[in-house]
């Protein structure tokens, strides 16, 4: 048997203790930035498997959005972790505990669509909220100024309009100023200048250190306030990552020149590239981060190339989207 | 504690400003005063018919006798129940139609505080409408020709609340239909099915043992039928109090639909 020798010295003992607490201490502070995080959840509704094995993390103060086309799990995964709906397979974690009431009080959320009593007005139906997280009633006041209802308030919620009933939805998550807000599909049946509203909305929450979490299938709504994406098809994880990353993803550098082989060549060579292709005597080159027109330009001219087209041409959002859905479609 | 003040508060909210909860509540409450000021007038015009056809003299029966009033009214008020059942159906299933249940529980409701708080307005109800039918009793019994004052209070009283058990346990029983089957329709049409022809036959059908153990029976036989002359007449005599039995094995039935309609809340997709 081999006997390892476990008598350490009083000291080291001490000292092993103190640098495991400070590792410790060290790592806490970085598991209290991720608010939510999903290992490997599951769900399948009979034979349609709605979501597969997602992972994600979501840290504070990030404006995250969930993207994706109907039908591919958003609305899915936020019932899981709000504790709506049963997950086959995974788990996840709300502010590093397993979900709990105290965590759901922290959250504001919508789902889908607004649920409220019809038959009672606006003040009422956030009173009910209002009781359930013990929010003082003085706050119903401040949500609905925020959202414009202060004049409807005393209306039956059945005389509202659709976009005052979102509002009301909004109002609702925001009571009791949460740590994190979730929306799903808020702007959905909108009109743009409902729209622009909600989004503003949302920025103003966002500079105030919320978390936001919102699922949408609007590419724009998404790019304009989101600062993370991921998005999803079919229920798994096509991409995900910072917003800015995945607009990059979107840009090509056309470049033109007499000798179009020779700058096949060269431009391989370059640092930053990860694809080109070459259509007629138009070259199209992918390279990594943001496209550096100038930077590409000495680079050419440092080896012998003159340039006689550059021009950053950016595919739109959405043909980037289909694109990265139809491959996926094309592999599976 | 806070938080069941909380979700209590809650449900106090949803049908204070309800029209149709005080509605069918102001209804129920007329029905059930008319019925039981009523059937006084009723056996009467049955014991003078019977008494023109039948040989034997057949005494009258008054309902409003002291000792025996409270269980005459407690007899009748019982089939009445249905009325607060089907109130019961539509408060939990607008909960559902709604999708406020969903909604209150994102916004960090447990689903053992929400059961309890509906658990507990379930027997507000009970107890408001025993004291109703008790207060009609009172009443009705002062304004018989000779009250026996003595015998006011008497273990009679005991009859009204076990109408208050009786209709705790009904309206628990109708809760449980309702949240299986969320939608008001056919929990109403399940609960009419059950009490009316189901349940019923199977008592006809299972031997006498199990049959009186059945939910609606155990729940009814908490009040037996009230002897009266009449039933002396024929020799038939019945309990003139509440079996243990029966207030044990409603007990069980309360506690299992509570715990079924909990894990049903708990397990089930929303």
């Amino acid at each position: 048997m081999f006997f390892c020798n476990f008598q350490l010295s009083y000291e080291s003992k001490h000292i092993i203790t103190a640098l495991w607490y400070i590792g410790k201490c060290i790592n806490t502070s970085n598991l209290e930035e991720t608010v939510l995080r999903m290992t490997n959840l599951s769900k399948s509704y009979g034979k349609i498997k709605a979501l597969e094995g997602l992972d994600l993390e979501i840290g504070k103060g990030q404006v995250f959005g969930l993207l994706g086309p109907n039908g591919s799990g958003k609305t899915t995964t936020l019932g899981i972790v709000l504790g709506i709906l049963n997950a086959q397979n995974g788990h996840f974690e709300w502010f590093n505990q397993p979900l709990s009431t105290g965590s759901l009080q922290k959250i504001g959320a919508i789902l889908e669509h607004p649920n409220f009593y019809p038959y009672l007005n606006a003040t009422d139906n956030l009173r009910i909220t209002a009781q359930v997280r013990g929010v003082h009633p003085a706050d119903i006041d401040r949500v609905l100024a925020l959202v414009n209802l202060s004049d409807r308030k005393k209306h039956k919620y059945q005389t509202y309009s659709f976009g005052m009933k979102q509002r009301l939805a909004i109002a609702s998550a925001m009571l009791g100023n949460p740590e994190v807000l979730i929306l799903d599909e808020p702007t959905n049946g909108l009109d743009p200048s409902g729209i622009a509203e909600i989004r503003n909305l949302i920025l103003k929450i966002a500079a105030e250190g919320t978390t936001i979490i919102l699922a949408s299938h609007l590419l724009d709504e998404v790019q304009k306030v989101c600062s993370h994406v991921v998005v999803l098809e079919k229920g798994r994880k096509l991409f995900s990552g910072k917003v800015d990353d995945m607009l990059s993803n979107t840009e090509i550098i056309e470049l033109s020149a007499d000798n179009i082989p020779l700058l096949e060549t060269v431009v391989k060579a370059y640092p930053a590239y990860i694809s080109h292709k070459v259509s007629g005597n138009i070259l199209e080159l992918k390279t990594e981060g943001k496209c550096d027109a100038a930077a590409i330009n000495n680079f050419l001219f440092s080896n012998g190339i003159v340039c006689s087209h550059i021009f950053i041409r950016r595919k739109s959002l959405e043909n980037y989207f289909l694109e990265l859905v139809g491959h996926n479609n094309e592999i599976h | 504690m806070k938080r069941l003040q909380s979700a209590i508060n809650a449900e106090l909210i949803k049908i204070i400003n309800y029209r149709t909860f005080w509605v069918l509540t102001g209804l129920y409450i007329l029905t059930l005063i008319v019925v039981l000021f009523g059937i006084q007038a009723f056996l009467n015009n049955v014991t003078v018919n019977i008494n023109n056809k039948s040989p034997l003299p057949v005494p009258s029966i008054t309902v409003y006798a002291f000792p025996m009033v409270w269980q005459n009214l407690a007899y009748v008020a019982g089939y009445l129940k249905v009325f607060p059942a089907f109130l019961i159906i539509i408060l939990i299933t607008n909960e559902f139609s709604f999708s406020t249940l969903k909604q209150q529980l994102i916004t960090g409701t447990s689903r053992a505080i929400y059961l309890s708080a509906k658990i507990i307005l379930i027997a507000c109800f009970s107890i408001a409408i025993a004291l109703t039918v008790g207060l009609c009793g009172l009443v009705a019994g002062l304004l018989q020709p000779t009250p026996d004052y003595s015998k006011i209070i008497n273990p009679g009283l005991w009859f009204i609340g076990a109408h208050a058990f009786e209709i705790f346990s009904y309206l628990i029983f109708t809760a449980f239909i309702a949240i299986i089957f969320k939608r008001a329709g056919i929990s109403v049409i399940l609960l009419m099915l059950y009490t009316l022809v189901i349940e019923k036959i199977l008592v006809f059908r299972l031997p006498e043992s199990l049959g009186q153990k059945l939910p609606l029976e155990s729940i009814g036989n908490l009040i037996p039928l009230p002897n009266s002359p009449l039933m002396k007449l024929f020799g038939v005599s019945f309990r003139n109090h509440t079996a243990w039995q029966d207030i044990a094995s409603c007990l069980i039935y309360n506690l299992i639909f509570i715990a079924l309609m909990y894990l049903i809340l708990r397990k089930k997709d929303l």
